[in-house]
């Protein structure tokens, strides 16, 4: 007994001691990996790269902004800055060799460049000041992005006719949104929302909020829906047109993340073509589910009603059980879900 | 006679289920001030009298929703399968009758217990402002807050009219879990005491559990399933236009209403036959 209680201690002990010895494992290990590479000033302004060959690289701060890092591909450093007042980002570029950076904290994208890369520091000057020629239509919640050829774009975003924009009631567009419009840089992962398109009934609404002030948007930088008016383009015939097609036409975006080389890959993947491919699947278990299993009762009552006479039942007791009042509610439940599920077969046939 | 039945059933438990829904709707006092102390109160013994009452008024809030359930539950095994069984059953009534009462006496009583569970939350919500310098009461935020969460939850839904509908159709679907619970449970205490001659009530809560651990299968069964196609759902369902997103999930919510309804008759039709075929008074 006591040797039991005495090896049962050990036993404790040594879990402890393992458990323990197992945390700080992984503490030094998570210093040491986290911290090694950068170093950011005081104010700052400027962050420095140790690269793998020991010299170093300095990017200097070129401005915020309220955006997203896009789904293109892009170099992920695996590795997080610490600013001053303690908030930690994420470091990205377009590529390991890259003159650019860009820090994701929170929503906000802190962007920096290096000195011998003008190109990249104009390019995302251009993004943080409104001037970004390349925009696309995203839908954000659902990681899609509309596909519109450069032609397109450029049709789209033609200087609307003065009777085309109108005053509209921001409380109108609530729930409202179609799509996100967002502009991003040359190398296609910073990008920021400028605008947007509302569908209000049958008319379509783009909203473009390098011309709104601060006073349309809410703490968070979206655009409130609380009170108040903004100035609209109510969408033409063309641009209508160019809008609904893109409903049909949309693309998937999935991230994927090479480990080894710390490399986002977007991968755009046609969404009609992935419906198409899961669309059997789905409608195999809409068939199971919402005809084939509302079907057997309907078929067992039918099949009692048939049968009853061949098994010397008294007819009219059992047509005054199928009719009794729990049978006839059981039968509209059973119909009910039977229908419904046809209808929605039918409309996933129609896809 | 269904009348006089129902008269007969809600009068017995009246009584009793209105001292029951006083002692909830006054701890839902306690609970507001309580909730009121705590947030605007930060000394250590506000904060400990503010918890006591909390726990104390969500206790009784608790034992009172369970107490009634337990209380209907109660009444139909007495009323049918004990000495007072004999009485019930030489009355001029059909068997049918006595049963579709005692259905409808639960479901009024766990409906209005349901009732005085909301209207105490509401009443505990009126008594907390929403902040120390604003005293309209944080209910209405909290209604803002439910309406924002249920638009979001459809938020590719823009038209109101159907998430007015989805609304209604969920209240129906609600309306036919709870009915299709009373009739489980009149059912496991049915088939209890059909199948024992003695302890009829332990057989019964065995039955209970045995069905709810044969449901609970079946529906962490349903759960693997869904989640292995839930991708592809959401992928077909997320490249429909809006005018058949809404016809989907109404039509969703119809196939669930259906359901309910399938599965209550059927326990109602089965209780109903043992009741007339097998009834084994002690």
């Amino acid at each position: 007994m006591k040797k039991q209680v005495i090896l049962k201690t050990i036993v404790v002990i040594l879990l402890v001691i393992f458990a323990f010895s197992f945390t700080g494992c992984v503490q030094e290990w998570s210093d040491d990996y986290l911290y090694s590479e950068f170093a950011v000033n005081e104010d700052g302004r400027t962050i420095t790269i140790k690269a793998p060959d020991e010299s170093m690289r300095e990017f200097s701060y070129i401005g915020v902004a309220s955006g997203a890092l896009l789904h293109g591909e892009k170099y992920w450093y695996e590795n997080y800055v610490t600013f001053f007042d303690g908030s930690a980002g994420m470091v990205y570029s377009p590529s390991e060799e890259d003159g650019v950076l860009y820090v994701a904290v929170g929503y906000d994208v802190y962007c920096y460049a290096s000195e011998d890369c003008q190109s990249g520091r104009e390019e995302v000057e251009k993004i943080l000041n409104g001037q970004a020629e390349r925009k696309t239509f995203a839908k954000l919640s659902r990681m899609t992005e509309g596909v519109l050829n450069e032609k397109e774009m450029q049709s789209f975003f033609l200087p609307p006719s003065s009777d085309a924009l109108v005053t509209v009631d921001v409380t109108k567009l609530k729930n409202c949104l179609l799509f996100d419009v967002l502009s991003y840089d040359a190398y296609r992962v910073l990008a920021i929302k400028s605008g947007a398109i509302f569908k209000v009934g049958e008319e379509y609404f783009y909203v473009d909020y390098d011309k709104l002030d601060n006073s349309a948007f809410d703490a968070d930088g979206n655009l409130s829906y609380r009170k108040g008016t903004i100035e609209a383009e109510r969408l033409n015939q063309e641009k209508r047109q160019l809008v609904e097609s893109i409903q049909g036409r949309q693309k998937r975006i999935e991230d994927d993340y090479i480990a080894e080389e710390g490399i986002y890959i977007g991968e755009e993947i046609e969404e009609e073509a992935v419906v198409e491919d899961v669309l059997p699947m789905v409608l195999v278990l809409v068939a199971f589910l919402g005809i084939l299993l509302p079907l057997i009762p309907l078929a067992i009552a039918i099949f009692w009603w048939i049968t009853a006479k061949r098994r010397n039942f008294v007819l009219q007791e059992v047509k005054k059980e199928i009719f009794s009042p729990p049978m006839v509610v059981g039968a509209v439940g059973a119909v009910l879900w039977l229908l419904a599920g046809i209808a929605v077969f039918c409309i996933f046939l129609s896809i | 006679m269904l009348s006089k039945t129902l008269k007969h059933d809600l009068r017995n438990f009246l009584p009793l289920w209105l001292f029951l829904s006083v002692i909830a709707l006054c701890s839902s006092v306690i609970f507001g001030l309580s909730l009121r102390e705590m947030i605007f109160f930060s000394s250590e013994a506000s904060v400990v009298f503010g918890g006591l009452g909390m726990t104390l008024s969500i206790a009784v809030l608790s034992g009172y929703a369970i107490a009634t359930v337990v209380f209907v539950a109660v009444r139909f095994y007495q009323n049918f399968y004990t000495d007072e069984g004999y009485l019930t059953f030489t009355l001029p009534v059909k068997r049918s009758t006595l049963f579709f009462s005692k259905v409808l006496s639960g479901v009024i009583f766990v409906g209005a217990s349901s009732v005085v569970i909301i209207v105490s939350v509401v009443l505990a919500l009126l008594m907390v402002p929403s902040s120390a310098a604003d005293n309209t009461p944080v209910l209405f935020e909290v209604i803002e807050f439910l309406w924002i969460a249920f638009e979001s939850l459809f938020q590719n839904i823009s038209d109101q009219v159907t998430l007015i509908m989805m609304l209604v159709l969920g209240l129906l679907i609600v309306l036919c879990f709870l009915i299709y619970e009373i009739l489980a449970l009149y059912l496991c205490i049915t088939v209890g005491s059909v199948i024992a001659k003695k302890h009829k009530v332990i057989a019964s809560i065995l039955c209970y559990y045995g069905a709810n651990f044969i449901i609970s299968m079946f529906s962490s069964f349903t759960q693997v399933v869904s989640l292995l196609f839930a991708p592809h759902l959401v992928m077909v369902i997320g490249a429909l236009p809006e005018p058949h997103l809404r016809a989907v999930l109404i039509l969703v919510g119809v196939a669930l209403l259906g359901i309910m309804m399938l599965l209550s008759s059927l326990i109602y039709w089965a209780t109903q036959k043992l009741i007339e075929k097998k009834l084994n008074l002690p």
